[in-house]
């Protein structure tokens, strides 16, 4: 063995060795990279003097001791999943009933049949969604190795992470998570190497014959969410952090969204996906040519985002995810530029029918186009613009860019019959006409959009009808498809609502990204005394039931109602897309803090991280918990004391998927919009069981009942009232004061009256109030009459309610002064 | 490869699909079979076939609860309000993710016949093959005026003027003297 193999040996072998003691299980940390400086060594093995080895880097330590759990292998937490799980069981809605994922089936799962492999319908349920959430994780994952990758190599690895001056903890994920405490680009390498490990190794659990159980399944979504949200975090500090992306201002400056809003007498360049990086070389290759405000600039999903943040003044958002054939087929843009996600996949034969262009820049998606990555972008301009090429994949940003630019420069002025090229009210209604009212259009549409109707309405003259779905469309085509007149319906519904989309203009402010740390000092207590009724976060895609403002709505009535609203990605451009009375936005009608009353934009798909972020900081920052690698104390702490809940009210994605796992693991529950229900399972609370509602108190160590509270995890609701229902009613927690209770029982009852009468009362309010204090004084007498007539009695109140029976010997230990 | 009307657009969900009923007659006959143990879930798209159609929609669907004995399970506000301004007290406000979870786990203590009408298709669909698989004694009918295959019985995909006659015609035979 040489010098320098023993020296390896040694310090992989401490450093394992220490780490796998504490936990007892084989954890995942990667010991292998570290440096080793010796001015002189007498051994006698030899003599050494200045040996300098460096073998990858070791994290700097930092003043917080080791939590329990650092970087969390699959069985690391499964312990606290199934306290979780067993409290929030899932109720299936199997949207399959088949198995066909290996040559053993396809295997019948009805009613208690079990596939060739053994498999059961709940467990190949549950098999699915870790599958679903192993993909939204890769993607994250994908994402941030990226833009890590690409901007180490272009500013070099020791960009510091900076998310401004009132953000002490900067990653929490992170810190949570791995307990790694992260000070450059340099120190993310570590944990990304981590997290993609991780998602290997769960998704191999979907292998047939692999796991065979729902609720280690479940466990297994837990873990995938949780290095989702690292991957998040990862991401988005990344380009926070080097592209001087807003830094926790709340007064981050508001900006262009809406199809109305691009100038379609410049060259137009739109940009579609999740991915800054070509949108920033565009924009920086414009300022390097003197000629930005030659170019309309403009991106669709968090692309458009980031490119705002990015560039905070000229870029235009033009809309969320579900926009793209809007846009397009008003024959807008000049150049499409793609980068990655959620981007329609048949994109090319739409731009290909309005005469643009179309960049494909991750390999990700290539899209079939030839690659011009190494080719001389002027050569690759002239290939576009005399359609030899209907589009061409450029694998690196800047020559994208220039391509881009240039192609838009030249092919502009050519296609300006194409702009607004939509369909004339003639032409609307001759199609109309062809129509048998077959209703096939309507039976292949998501959303059951009453097409046929529209159309007869059309057929004789009045297009209104059809102007009229636009606002719920989400532009998928699948009318289209299945219409045996070869109608394009879509069409029709966008010409009809031309100049509907012509007003749309708003204001959207851009993405903060971190909230501070003084923010959280400022409410903390009120969020977990329950005085402040909770924290509201609107996140997620665009699918929503009933269009966008459904979004503005809710944060609006909740803002107005001093919840804390947050949002992120397409849900927080869909709060833009409303406005009051004078004809200002949400953004410009609230503040942009973390505080009671404030609409807080955080920033694209990846800014979810700072969502989670604030909540872990209120257990660290305000309740002064260990954050370092102690994961499940602090669910355990946002479970029982954080009123948070997310809304993903169009969640559509793999992605979202993972998102919400995530937020499930750290104890928030999630509402998801009708369409949600696709998700497979919902994990749901049984308030009828007392047995599951129990908790302990931390400081005297009896088990004590906690109420239903959050009552549910996972649900999806049918309708927007049922989710602005459902909204206060899973922020109440069990350590809510007796006031932070009548508080956020008020709000419960009077929406409840709002929507269904005032002479009614929600009929499990009994299982909310534990004395008379929490009644709210409002209801007073109605909620006394009513207690009355269910035999109410009085319930056990705690302010240290826990679900770990371990954190009770921490809780003697802290108060005792002894050292965990 | 032709394919029944009623499965136009739709995805077959698996070997356990609903029977069609194509005669509203047998309809009726499976109501009164059930005549005091069955429940309607009206969903929210219940309204919006009024507006579309002009039919009182919600208060036909109160006199089958009625010719029935059945409650009506909803969480509509406007379903809501139209129950109240009929003076129809059987009803309950249940969301219906919440009242499926009470079938599933056996919370009424008797097996209803569930009536499903008013739901957004695919939250309905979902909602049917949850009980469909694990509470399969529990009966099940679609009266939507789209196909619901994980019913146990359901009526076809019919335009919306046609489903309504059908209602009104179902609503008859109901009140006939037996």
């Amino acid at each position: 063995m040489t010098i320098y193999s023993k020296l390896c040996f040694i310090t992989k072998t401490y450093i394992s060795s220490t780490i796998l003691r504490r936990q007892g299980t084989p954890l995942s940390i990667p010991y292998r990279n570290f440096r080793l400086k010796v001015d002189e060594l007498r051994s006698t093995f030899g003599e050494v003097k200045g040996l300098d080895i460096s073998v990858g880097y070791i994290v700097e330590e930092w003043e917080e001791p080791p939590g329990p759990t650092p970087f969390p292998s699959i069985a690391t937490l499964r312990a606290w999943d199934h306290i979780l799980l067993n409290r929030y069981k899932p109720l299936y809605l199997p949207y399959c009933d088949l198995c066909c994922l290996c040559t053993y089936g396809r295997c019948d799962l009805s009613r208690g049949k079990r596939g060739s492999c053994g498999i059961s319908l709940s467990e190949q349920q549950s098999r699915l969604v870790t599958l679903v959430c192993a993909i939204g994780a890769s993607t994250h994952a994908g994402h941030a190795r990226e833009l890590l990758e690409k901007l180490k190599a272009k500013l070099g690895e020791d960009i510091p992470i900076d998310l401004g001056g009132e953000v002490y903890v900067e990653m929490p994920i992170t810190r949570l998570v791995t307990g790694v405490k992260p000070r450059t680009l340099r120190d993310l390498e570590i944990v990304l190497d981590y997290v993609e490990r991780q998602i290997v190794q769960t998704l191999a659990s979907v292998h047939t014959g692999q796991e065979g159980s729902w609720i280690d399944y479940e466990s297994k979504v837990l873990h995938l969410g949780m290095l989702d949200h690292v991957a998040m975090e990862i991401a988005d500090v990344v380009q926070i952090v080097s592209l001087s992306m807003p830094k926790a201002d709340p007064e981050a400056p508001l900006v262009h969204l809406g199809i109305g809003a691009i100038d379609v007498t410049k060259p137009v360049i739109l940009i579609i996906g999740h991915n800054v990086l070509p949108s920033a070389a565009i924009v920086d290759y414009l300022e390097e040519l003197g000629i930005r405000d030659k170019v309309e600039v403009c991106g669709l999903c968090c692309t458009a985002h980031d490119i705002t943040r990015y560039e905070k003044k000229r870029a235009k958002i033009v809309g969320p995810i579900s926009w793209q054939l809007r846009f397009i087929r008003t024959g807008i843009p000049d150049v499409v530029v793609i980068d990655e996600q959620c981007i329609y996949t048949n994109l090319l034969e739409e731009i290909k029918k309005i005469n643009a262009i179309l960049i494909a820049t991750t390999d990700k998606a290539m899209r079939g186009l030839p690659d011009r990555t190494y080719a001389d972008p002027d050569a690759v301009v002239e290939e576009l613009v005399n359609g030899k090429i209907p589009g061409a994949v450029i694998l690196d940003e800047e020559r994208a860019a220039e391509v881009a630019v240039k192609t838009a420069l030249k092919i502009a002025s050519t296609r300006m019959k194409y702009k607004w090229s939509l369909l004339s009210k003639d032409q609307i209604i001759e199609y109309a006409k062809k129509c048998s009212s077959c209703r096939n259009c309507e039976r292949n549409c998501p959303q059951n959009l009453p097409i046929s109707t529209a159309m007869t309405i059309a057929m004789k003259g009045d297009i209104s009808a059809l102007a009229m779905l636009y606002e719920k469309c989400f532009t998928c085509r699948r009318c289209e498809y299945d219409c045996p007149r070869d109608i394009p319906i879509l069409s029709l519904i966008l010409a009809s609502a031309k100049e509907t989309m012509g007003k749309e203009t708003y204001k959207c402010r851009v993405g903060r990204g971190a909230i501070q740390d003084t923010e959280i000092r400022a409410v903390g207590r009120d969020i977990v005394l329950g005085t402040i009724p909770g924290v509201v976060a609107f996140v997620g895609c665009a699918n929503w039931p009933d269009g966008a403002q459904d979004v503005a709505k809710m944060a609006r009535e909740f803002a107005s109602r001093r919840y804390i609203v947050v949002a992120s990605g397409c849900s927080a451009m869909a709060i833009a897309m409303y406005k009051n009375e004078e004809g200002r936005t949400p953004y410009e009608e609230f503040s942009g803090a973390f505080e009671a009353g404030g609409i807080v934009n955080v920033g694209s798909c990846v800014a979810n991280s700072h969502i989670a972020g604030a909540v872990i900081k209120i257990a660290n920052i305000f309740a002064k918990l260990p954050l370092r690698a102690n994961y499940a104390e602090i669910a355990d702490y946002i479970l029982n004391r954080v009123g948070a809940v997310g809304v993903a009210w169009g969640a559509m994605s793999q992605k979202a998927a993972a998102i919400a796992a995530g937020f499930w693991r750290l104890g928030v529950p999630v509402i998801v919009g009708p369409h949600g229900l696709k998700y497979r399972r919902m994990l749901l609370g049984d308030k009828d069981k007392d047995e599951n509602w129990l908790v302990y108190d931390a400081m005297t160590g009896e088990r004590i009942y906690g109420g239903p509270a959050p009552e549910h995890l996972f649900y999806a609701a049918e309708t927007l009232e049922e989710a602005m229902i459902m909204i206060p009613k899973l922020c109440i927690r069990p350590a809510d004061t007796p006031q932070g209770r009548a508080i956020k029982l008020t709000n419960y009852i009077s929406l409840y009256k709002m929507f269904y009468g005032s002479d009614k009362l929600p009929p499990d309010i009994h299982f909310f109030i534990r004395t008379e204090a929490d009644i709210p004084i409002t209801y007073k007498d109605e909620v006394i009459t009513y207690l009355k007539e269910v035999e109410w009695k009085e319930k056990p109140v705690t302010s240290n309610p826990t679900l770990l029976k371990e954190i009770i010997e921490k809780y003697r230990m802290r108060r005792k002064g002894i050292k965990i | 490869m032709a394919l029944d009307y009623w499965l136009r657009g739709d995805i077959p969900p698996g070997p356990l699909k609903a029977i069609i009923l194509t005669d509203i007659k047998k309809v009726a006959e499976i109501l009164k079979r059930y005549k005091n143990s069955s429940l309607i879930l009206l969903g929210s798209q219940i309204t919006k076939f009024e507006e579309i159609i002009g039919e009182k929609v919600v208060e036909k669907f109160t006199e089958i609860a009625n010719a029935i004995n059945s409650d009506i399970i909803t969480s509509d506000s406007r379903t809501i309000k139209i129950l109240d301004s009929l003076g129809f007290r059987r009803y309950k406000i249940i969301f219906p993710l919440e009242m499926v979870q009470k079938l599933l786990r056996n919370s009424l203590r008797y097996e209803p016949l569930v009536i499903l009408a008013g739901f957004r298709y695919a939250y309905g669909w979902l909602l049917l093959n949850s009980l469909k698989h694990y509470r399969p004694s529990i009966r099940t009918l679609s009266l939507d005026p789209y196909a619901q295959p994980n019913a146990t019985w359901t009526l076809p995909s019919l335009p919306l003027q046609i489903w309504i006659k059908n209602i009104s015609r179902l609503i008859e035979i109901l009140k006939a003297p037996s």
